[in-house]
């Protein structure tokens, strides 16, 4: 008669899921108990035998066969336009005058570093061809020679449909950095990257990297769908991360 | 934010494109995915032939039904889930065991080994076949894919418990139906 814990242990260790102590305490009892220790042989070897059997191909034209039996014009009529589309076919002259209020700002930002500091939301709004803003969160930076702000905002888009979320960052930095943005590719979108440096930026699909260093400041956009969207905030220098923080903007 | 790996977000990322509109992303899936869902087919099934047909039915569903696919689980994932609904399906359609298809052997063994190894085989899958296909599934799953207890248990739409139960039933009555090799 074998135990019912012992019998669950040895599967476990066939599944490759025992842990050391677990594997110990089975060691022991299989050592005094010859009806285990059979089984566990007997389940041992049934796995070896199921390894030895190859793995086959298919045929060369499976691939074809499949690829000619899809329709691919199904979801052609679903292509919808992005907020950028809209912005660019519909709000032309909106955008045109979003472009010239972020210059103009721009420019007072470089003329006057200290407005950064009383940042009008409403300006964001227009920077960022948002039809209304709102501070989310504001993330207070202070670390091993990186300091200052990021503030995060959410808005409606020029599409009554879509929302904005929006990272205004002001960083002063005795060196360079990199600050990481991740999202959820699944409901948001990345937009853009407002700034009036050259700033080195990298993106994956998940996430977007900007590269900066000294008195930085500049804006990222995002879209979605939803109403809220969950963003992963990391700063790393030369490849250690000295920063991260989950921001869920509701 | 999921933490996917980079090629489940490439594959999110192709869904979507392929919703958008661009159906020809759907082929980069189809290029990546289709040996290693019909490897499972075959397993499950035994024959060749219906198992690329299962493969083929696959894929054409899974594009029908893309707008149903949730990104919070892996594309692959639902891939294998269709696979599996397939080959229940099929087997309830099915009336005969057929041979194991000449396709399937090995042509590099001598011939004393092919028969030897072909007749080891043909043993094995025709022990997996006469498990019930609630036992099959997840032992060929579990040891030829390596899936976890939970990865099971999203797959195949059960408890992890259950997935266990299963696994250890499935097992025992594997390990009778191959007394005379183990």
């Amino acid at each position: 008669m074998i135990d019912k814990k012992y019998l669950e242990l040895i599967h476990k260790d066939i599944d490759k899921v025992i842990t050391p102590r677990e594997k110990v305490k089975l060691d022991n009892y299989l050592k005094n108990n010859p009806e285990a220790e059979e089984l566990y042989h007997e389940l041992a070897k049934t796995e070896e035998l199921l390894d030895t059997l190859p793995d086959v191909d298919p045929t060369e034209n499976l691939k074809k066969r499949i690829m000619n039996s899809l329709d691919y014009n199904k979801y052609a009529q679903n292509r919808k336009r992005s907020i950028l589309d809209g912005l660019f076919k519909r709000r032309r002259p909106v955008f045109a005058l979003g472009v010239v209020a972020a210059l103009i700002l721009i420019g007072l930002f470089i003329s006057n570093p200290n407005l950064i500091t009383t940042f009008d939301q409403k300006d964001v709004a227009g920077t960022m061809g948002m039809r209304s803003a709102e501070q989310v969160e504001m993330l207070d930076i202070e670390i091993e020679g990186v300091s200052g702000s990021i503030q995060v905002i959410k808005g409606s888009g020029m599409e009554s449909s879509d929302y904005s979320f929006g990272f205004s960052v002001e960083l002063i930095s005795s060196g360079n950095y990199e600050l990481e943005i991740a999202f959820d590719p699944s409901i948001t979108t990345f937009e853009e990257i407002i700034s009036h440096d050259n700033l080195v930026t990298d993106r994956r699909d998940d996430a977007v990297m900007i590269n900066s260093g000294g008195h930085s400041f500049y804006s990222v956009l995002f879209s979605s769908e939803e109403r809220s969207g969950v963003f992963n905030i990391t700063i790393f220098r030369d490849g250690a991360e000295l920063y991260g923080q989950q921001v869920l903007v509701k | 934010v999921y933490l996917y790996k980079e090629t489940d977000r490439e594959d999110i990322n192709l869904v979507q494109e392929c919703l958008g509109g661009n159906g020809r992303s759907y082929d980069a899936l189809v290029e990546k995915y289709h040996k290693t869902i019909f490897r499972l087919a075959v397993k499950l099934i035994r024959d060749f032939d219906d198992a690329e047909e299962i493969t083929q039915t696959v894929f054409v569903k899974a594009y029908e039904n893309l707008r149903s696919y949730n990104s919070k689980y892996k594309f692959f994932s639902w891939l294998y889930r269709i696979t599996i609904n397939e080959t229940i399906n099929y087997g309830k359609k099915l009336k005969h065991n057929e041979a194991i298809s000449e396709e399937l052997e090995s042509d590099n063994d001598s011939p004393d080994e092919i028969t030897e190894t072909n007749e080891l085989n043909s043993t094995i899958r025709t022990a997996l076949m006469k498990l019930d296909t609630i036992y099959r599934i997840p032992i060929v799953l579990k040891h030829f894919d390596g899936y976890s207890y939970k990865e099971l248990s999203e797959i195949l739409n059960i408890p992890e418990k259950t997935v266990k139960s299963r696994l250890f039933t499935g097992r025992q009555l594997l390990k009778n139906l191959l007394k005379h090799r183990v």
